[in-house]
Formats: C-alpha cells, sequence, structure tokens
C-alpha cells in the first residue's frame, strides 16, 4: 500500500514537473511532425490532441496493433505505474513505420524514461517512391543520379528538423494524427499524405503571375491498387501558368508515386491550391 | 467509400464549420522551375564551340534575372545532355526527371563562314513535349541576340508574357572623357556609342514606337534637345529654346513629348511634338518642375516640383490639369518613372545624402523600398515588360548601370567598368 | 592626349568593322519545317545592326583635341569673382552680394564686355532638379546685376547643374565649393 501511495504520488510529481509543460520536451514534436508525410494507414489514429480518443481500442497500446509487429510489445512504459494516475494511456507508443510519433499526450515519455522506442520498425515500406525505372543502358547513370537525389532529399530533412527544433509554437500547434482517426492505427491517412506529398512536386515562381490570389481545385481519381487513373478541373484558377503548374505537380506525381496502402477500391481526393502560404 | 463517410462524419463532429473534405494545398512546394540548360551543341561535327558558350552564358544570364528558375546543373555524367535531341522524341526525359529538372532547353548551331544557324527549343519535362522552338539565321556574331531572342521566348512560353531581354539600354558615359550617349544589350554586352558631341549630353529616352532616342546636349552652347535615328545616324535639334530643354519623355504612343523648358522664366513642363513644335504648356507655378513620367494610358504625368518647399513627386491630369502630391514621406524625391503595366512608379528618394529606390502606387499606398546597403541608386527607369529596373548606382565609387527585379532582388552591373555610366533608358521591343 | 587619340582610333575602327558586317547582312528568315510545328523560324531580324555613330573618318588630330566650341566656356575672368550658395538655395547671401556689387562695379566700367553667367550645383540631388535649380542660380545673379545697373542684354547665363564641379569629392567642403554661379567672359 505504501509502495502504491509513494508510486502515485511520485507520478503526480512527474506529471506536474514533466506532464504539464509539454515545451519541455518539445524536441520530439518535429520529429513526428515531420513524419506526418510518411507512411498512410488503413486506419489512422484518433487526431489532435483535444480530440477524446475513443472509447473502444484504447489502452494496452501493443494490443491495438494490427500488425505482426513481435518485436515491439515489450514496450510497456513502466511496469508499475498503470493504476490510475495515467487517466489516458498513450494511445499507442508501437508500431509506427518510421518515428517516435504516435504518442498524443506529452505524459508517457514524462515518467517513461526507459521508452523504447520504435526506431527498428520493420517499415512496411522503407521508400515511398515506387523506383520502376526500365533498367536500361544508362542504367549506371540512373543510379548516379538517384544517389545524387537522395542524397540531397536528406540533406533537405535535415535541414528542416533543424529548423523545426528551434520553433517553438510550431510543433504545438500541429495536428497530431488525422482528424478522422479511430486511433487504432498509427500514422497518418490518405489526406494528409496527400497533403504532404503532392506539393513536393508542385513548382511555382511567383515571378509566373503577379497574383497571388489565384485558386483552383483539382479533382484527382485513384484506381484499388493506388494508381492516379485521372485528374480533373473543379475550378480553375484564371491563370493559365498556375493551372499549367498544377497538371505538371499532378503528372509528376503519378509518375512517382502510387496511394500507399490503398483502399482497394477506386477513390478520389478534391484539392484546393493556392498560394496563401507562399512567401514571396 | 466507408471510410469516406467516416471521415466526413469526424470531420462533422470535430470541425463543424468544414462541410468538404477537401485537401488544401496552400503554398508550392518550390518557389522556382528547375530547369536545365544544356549546353548547344554543333549540328555537324568540327564546328567552333564558342558559340555555344556564348549562347549558354546568355541564356542562363537572362533566365536567372528572370528569378522564375532555379538551374539544374546538367551531370556530366548525364547521356542525354550529349544528345542533339531537337525533337521531343529524341529527348530522354527520363534523365531529365530523375535530375529533377522540370524544363529543358536543348539546341544546336552549325557555323558556315560567317553565318550561323541556330535551333533552340524548351522542353517541358513532365509532360514530355516541346514547349517552343525557334530556328534563327544570321552571322555568327548575332549568336547572343539570337539567344537573348530565345530568352524571350521561353519567357512567353512559360508567363505568357514576352520576355525584355532582345532590347537595348541606352545611357551615357564618359569614356572618351565627353559625356556622351551609349547603346547596350541588356547585359551590357555589344556597347556602341552613338554620339560625338564632344560636349555633355544628358538623360536619354527611347521613343517606344520606332528607332529613335532624344537626349538633352550642351554641343550648341544651351541645353537642348536633340533626337537621334539609331539605324540612319540622324540627328537633329528639336527643341533649343532659350534656357532649359531638358528631360524629354516620349508619350507612350510616341507621338508628343513631355519636357521641362525655362524659356518663359522658370522651369515648367510642357508637351511638344516630335518635330519640336509647341503643343501646350503643362505646369504653372513659381516652383521647379522637372523629371516629367507619363502613365500609361497618357492621360496623367508624374513629375518632380518643389512647389511645396523641397523636390517631391506630384501627379498632374494633363485634360484636367489637376494636381496631387504622389510622395508623402521623405524630404528629397525625385526621378520618377511610371510602370509600363501603370500598377506603380518608381522613383528615387534621398536620405543621408545618398539615393535609394523605391515604388509606390500611383495613389500613392503602398509604398516600398527596393535598394538598401551602400552607393547612391538613382534613375530607375521600367523594361519594357514591366519586370525588372534598369538604374545607376555609384557603389565602389564609379557610377555603373545595373538592373535588377521590379521587387528589388537579382540586381546585378552591367555597364563596362572604367568610366562613369548613367542615366540609362530602356528601349521598347526591338 | 596620345592615349587617348588611340583609344579613339581603336573604338572607330571596331566601329567601322561593326558598321560594315552590320549593312552587309540581310538576315533571310527561312521557313524551314522542322520536324515538330512549334518550331517557328524567327520573325525579327536578329542580325539586324544598330548603325552608329558618324561614319566619317575622324582624323587623329580632331580627336584629340578638345572641342569648346559647345561648351560656352570663354575666359574665366580673374576680374570677376564666383559666389556661392546654400543647398538647395538660390537666393543671395549678404557675402555674395557684396561680391556681386565689386563685379558689378567691374562690368559698368568696361561696357563693352559681355558675360555668361554659369549656374552650377553640387553632386547631391536628381541632375534634372539640380539642372533647374543652377539656372535659377544664374538667373538670380544675372537679375541682381542687372538691378546694380548692368545692363541686361550683356548678360547671358547657361545651367550646368552638377556637371562641372569646381572641386570633385564628396564631402561638405567641395559641396560648398560646387554651389556657385561663374562669370566667363565672351
Amino acid at each position: 500500500m505504501v509502495f502504491v501511495s509513494f508510486a502515485l504520488h511520485l507520478a503526480v510529481v512527474l506529471i506536474f514537473v514533466f506532464g504539464l509543460l509539454p515545451q519541455g520536451r518539445r524536441e520530439l514534436r518535429p520529429v513526428y511532425y515531420i513524419d506526418l508525410a510518411s507512411m498512410p494507414v488503413a486506419d489512422p489514429q484518433a487526431g489532435r490532441p483535444d480530440a477524446r480518443p475513443e472509447p473502444g481500442p484504447k489502452a494496452p497500446a501493443p494490443a491495438a496493433v494490427p500488425r505482426p509487429e513481435p518485436p515491439k510489445p515489450a514496450n510497456k512504459p513502466e511496469p508499475k505505474v498503470e493504476p490510475k494516475p495515467i487517466p489516458k494511456p498513450e494511445v499507442k507508443p508501437p508500431p509506427t513505420p518510421t518515428k517516435p510519433a504516435p504518442v498524443t499526450k506529452p505524459e508517457p515519455k514524462a515518467e517513461a524514461k526507459p521508452v523504447p522506442k520504435a526506431e527498428t520498425k520493420p517499415a512496411p515500406k522503407p521508400a515511398p517512391k515506387t523506383e520502376t525505372k526500365p533498367a536500361e543502358s544508362y542504367q549506371d547513370t540512373l543510379s548516379a543520379i538517384d544517389k545524387l537525389r537522395r542524397d540531397k532529399e536528406m540533406a533537405e530533412l535535415k535541414e528542416k528538423l533543424a529548423a523545426l527544433a528551434g520553433t517553438d509554437g510550431r510543433g504545438t500547434d500541429a495536428p497530431l494524427g488525422e482528424m478522422g482517426g479511430k486511433g487504432k492505427d498509427a500514422g497518418v491517412g490518405h489526406y494528409t499524405w496527400l497533403e504532404n506529398v503532392i506539393p513536393k512536386y508542385w513548382n511555382y515562381s511567383p515571378y509566373l503571375n503577379e497574383r497571388l490570389d489565384l485558386e483552383a481545385t483539382i479533382k484527382i481519381f485513384f484506381d484499388r491498387d493506388g494508381k492516379l487513373l485521372d485528374y480533373q478541373f473543379i475550378k480553375k484558377s484564371g491563370s493559365d501558368q498556375f493551372d499549367q503548374s498544377l497538371i505538371r505537380a499532378i503528372i509528376g506525381f503519378s509518375r512517382d508515386q502510387t496511394l500507399p496502402n490503398p483502399p482497394k477500391e477506386r477513390s478520389n481526393f478534391e484539392v484546393k491550391f493556392n498560394l496563401k502560404d507562399m512567401k514571396k | 467509400m466507408m471510410r469516406l463517410s467516416l471521415l466526413l462524419f469526424s470531420l462533422a463532429i470535430f470541425c463543424p464549420s468544414l462541410t468538404l473534405a477537401q485537401i488544401e494545398i496552400r503554398a508550392p512546394g518550390q518557389q522556382t522551375l528547375p530547369l536545365a540548360v544544356v549546353p548547344f551543341l554543333p549540328l555537324e561535327p568540327g564546328m567552333p564551340t564558342e558559340v555555344a558558350r556564348e549562347v549558354q552564358e546568355v541564356l542562363t544570364g537572362d533566365l536567372d534575372l528572370a528569378g522564375l528558375f532555379s538551374f539544374v546543373a546538367p551531370a556530366a555524367f548525364l547521356s542525354d545532355a550529349r544528345r542533339l535531341g531537337l525533337t521531343s522524341t529524341e529527348v530522354d526525359f527520363a534523365q531529365w526527371r530523375m535530375l529533377g529538372a522540370e524544363a529543358v532547353i536543348k539546341g544546336g548551331f552549325s557555323v558556315k563562314g560567317n553565318d550561323l544557324v541556330l535551333e533552340a527549343r524548351l522542353y517541358d519535362v513532365v509532360s514530355r513535349r516541346l514547349l517552343t522552338g525557334r530556328r534563327y539565321l544570321g552571322k555568327v556574331e548575332d549568336a547572343r541576340r539570337m539567344a537573348h531572342s530565345f530568352a524571350d521566348q521561353v519567357m512567353k512560353s512559360l508567363t505568357g508574357e514576352d520576355g525584355p531581354f532582345n532590347t537595348r539600354i541606352a545611357f551615357i558615359s564618359n569614356r572618351t572623357g565627353h559625356k556622351e550617349l551609349y547603346l547596350m544589350d541588356v547585359d551590357g554586352h555589344q556597347p556602341i556609342r552613338l554620339t560625338d558631341h564632344r560636349s555633355i549630353v544628358l538623360n536619354p529616352d527611347f521613343s517606344p514606337v520606332s528607332k529613335d532616342v532624344i537626349f538633352t546636349s550642351y554641343k550648341g552652347g544651351n541645353t537642348d534637345l536633340y533626337r537621334k535615328e539609331i539605324y540612319s545616324g540622324r540627328e537633329a535639334k528639336i527643341s533649343s529654346r532659350a534656357g532649359l530643354n531638358i528631360a524629354g519623355r516620349y508619350r507612350p504612343d510616341g507621338r508628343e513629348i513631355a519636357l521641362t523648358l525655362s524659356h518663359e522664366g522658370n522651369s515648367e513642363l510642357y508637351l511638344i511634338g516630335t518635330d519640336g513644335q509647341m503643343h501646350k504648356r503643362l505646369t504653372d507655378n513659381w516652383g521647379i518642375d522637372v523629371d516629367p513620367s507619363w502613365s500609361t494610358r497618357s492621360d496623367e504625368i508624374a513629375f518632380v516640383s518643389d512647389r511645396q518647399g523641397n523636390p517631391q513627386v506630384f501627379i498632374q491630369d494633363i485634360l484636367k490639369g489637376t494636381v496631387r502630391r504622389l510622395t508623402a514621406t521623405g524630404r528629397y524625391n525625385a526621378t520618377p518613372a511610371w510602370s509600363p503595366k501603370g500598377d506603380r512608379i518608381a522613383f528615387s528618394r534621398q536620405e543621408g545624402g545618398q539615393f535609394d529606390l523605391y515604388t509606390i502606387r500611383p495613389d500613392g499606398s503602398d509604398e516600398r523600398r527596393l535598394t538598401f546597403g551602400p552607393g547612391s541608386k538613382e534613375h530607375p527607369r521600367w523594361s519594357p515588360d514591366g519586370r525588372f529596373l534598369v538604374y545607376s548606382s555609384d557603389l565602389g565609387g564609379k557610377k555603373a548601370i545595373y538592373v535588377m527585379r521590379a521587387d528589388g532582388t537579382g540586381s546585378r552591373r552591367i555597364s563596362p567598368p572604367g568610366s562613369d555610366c548613367s542615366h540609362p533608358a530602356w528601349s521598347g521591343k526591338w | 592626349m596620345k592615349k587617348l587619340s588611340i583609344v579613339h582610333l581603336t573604338l572607330f575602327l571596331a566601329l567601322a568593322v561593326l558598321l560594315v558586317s552590320g549593312c552587309a547582312k540581310k538576315p533571310a528568315p527561312t521557313p524551314t519545317a522542322a520536324s515538330e510545328t512549334p518550331v517557328v523560324v524567327s520573325e525579327r531580324p536578329v542580325g539586324q545592326d544598330v548603325r552608329g555613330i558618324d561614319e566619317r573618318p575622324v582624323t587623329e588630330g580632331q580627336i584629340s583635341e578638345q572641342d569648346t566650341a559647345g561648351l560656352g566656356m570663354g575666359q574665366a575672368s580673374a576680374d570677376l569673382q564666383p559666389i556661392f550658395f546654400e543647398f538647395d538655395q538660390y537666393t543671395l547671401s549678404p557675402q555674395a552680394r557684396q561680391t556681386l556689387a565689386d563685379n558689378a562695379a567691374f562690368l559698368r566700367s568696361r561696357s563693352t564686355v559681355n558675360v555668361l553667367i554659369e549656374g552650377h550645383c553640387d553632386e547631391r540631388g536628381s541632375d534634372e532638379y539640380n539642372l533647374a535649380l543652377g539656372e535659377r542660380r544664374a538667373r538670380a545673379t544675372r537679375d541682381y546685376l542687372a538691378s546694380l545697373g548692368v545692363a541686361p542684354e550683356r548678360l547671358s547665363i547657361i545651367s550646368y547643374g552638377e556637371e562641372r564641379p569646381l572641386e570633385q569629392g564628396s564631402n561638405e567642403a567641395a559641396y560648398a565649393k560646387n554651389r556657385r554661379a561663374e562669370f566667363r567672359i565672351r
């Protein structure tokens, strides 16, 4: 009893010290933020920090993992504290494809010093790119170029990480998880995935057109394998240059990417493009 | 489908204002178009490579100034860079895509004696098609002009609006010991002296419709206004009224000239014909009125006046004669230049003994400072497409001509070193 | 001077070459149908060259000799002292009025002498505005001399703006010397 009481008190203190000071652990957030772009899952976890975790599949994280992740289960934060100090069990520490992301609340890590972070994921897909280029006489050339590009991407990623680590408010406001998420899977949904991947293919210079109030909406159609079949302008921007840049983005995207974890049925999405966040 | 409705459902719960599940992308991933400019290849073996070097230099220089592009260096191992590829079927777009290029410029040339044929192509790497292609026929020494011309073409193809690169810039230089009028390309190459007054030549302006320049010269012992036909070399004195005949500016249709005269005792603005005939007196004020600049629609003129104490920019309605003050701040504002699109007026402001360049809307709002740092920047003039400004700066001692984008970025010196160069003017389409 | 002439000569030779080649050229746009339709032949005569300055051969002597005819420079008179102005001003200071009184006395004693009054500015300010300002200085000077009894028709004016500084340099001492009206006997 005494022991339990002590543990509870300790937990409360720890929560106060760490848990209620979300800023204290802010280095972790950036990592998560970036990873939003990575793997969509069939059923993304419950979303924003303010969202109530679904009553259903919650607490014992490992349990909820539909994936065959054998190495993970050992990932109970700490064996002792489960009782009550933690009213909401962290949604799930386990099956993160590439990052320690899924933690919705800062508390878990507060007490969980020994958290066995999940970086050693046997990630479902190592690379989002489906490099299926036909090997030709210039195969060597291609791989050389590819390496160049990967190096560049790595460098960019690192840069972004560094930048994020330096920002304050940004990390805290970032949505954690997917709004429509049910909290069963770690990772993000297709919406978030598209939101993060499509811009990589969108090049648009403010010097193309003086107007910054341009906006166009395109519907994109995927087949059951996640391959982009077609696109259709729902609304054009009025600027040929702007619309052309979107077509190039969609075509470029469709060459490189398929919807990961395709929903096994045809799907479509409406994508609205504008320049609201462009810094000139 | 189920997923979607679930999603919509939860959206409705958590975010009631959101009615439609839609992805919004609020900024492009990159704000430049990755462009590869491949060195042009000889159409037949054994041709001099000098042409390729010049074409490369001009294209990258012009397109860099445009600000639209980031340049993707064609890696040495890229086999497609060694292939001519004058049709889209001959271009291996996959290679360029791997490099991240979204557009690629390729081309070839052939030299026979002094004759040059230049083939140039712009391809869209993503959609794998030819965007624009041109064949140029001329002399070897025209290589740069051809390349400028193609740079204009690239701009037109990508932005819908011609570039200003195959135009000329007039300026004043004292390299002979006298201030004379010169002409050069927009990158400062091929400067040619146009006058031999051995006096003081000042303040040129291009006719927007013909290859004429007007300027002021002291050649006749007075500050007279001259017109020179560039191709024929013919020159005429068109206004030699007593006193000042300065700062002549062609109306946008080229049929009338606004200028400052002082033959009636005070410096005032007037309109004269291209033959020098008096049309109209514009201002009637005790102050100094100089530096007229026409609005795009020719209905207003921006000018400098000290009628309220110190030099400020005013705008006068030509028909009604009404005057309003444009610049509200600064103690010394001068040399207004109305943009060809009409949306902004560039001017120079003196502060702390140095001029810097600004732009402002014609209604006096949204003033923006374009230049910073050391050097006095004066005499801004617009490129005919309104994308760029040319001006003079004395950064580094001697005055030199610079160009930059209309937002103040990308500035670069273009005039040859060794003498003072000032009073630039940008020609219309050449 | 000699060096200058060589430079001139080379420039003229280069120009001449340019001219010759420029005139010879007639860029014939041959409409060649390239394999892909959008290929268009240059619509503009790419090679057209600008006619440079006068084609007359200029001799070395002509070039090196400074042509002063157009400059309105007579001899600066030691008897007529220049006067100086404040920045962006054309009003006459008491000292300037004193100088002008002396100058007027001299001019009244030499009734055959005609004078060109030159108005000058320092290098600050815009060139065109300074041309107008220089003229105001010259005009104020002429009017004052006339008020002291010098016949106005003997006095002519010209403004050089900031084009002919007395002293080079970007400092107040140089500026002060350059904001002036000078007198030349013609």
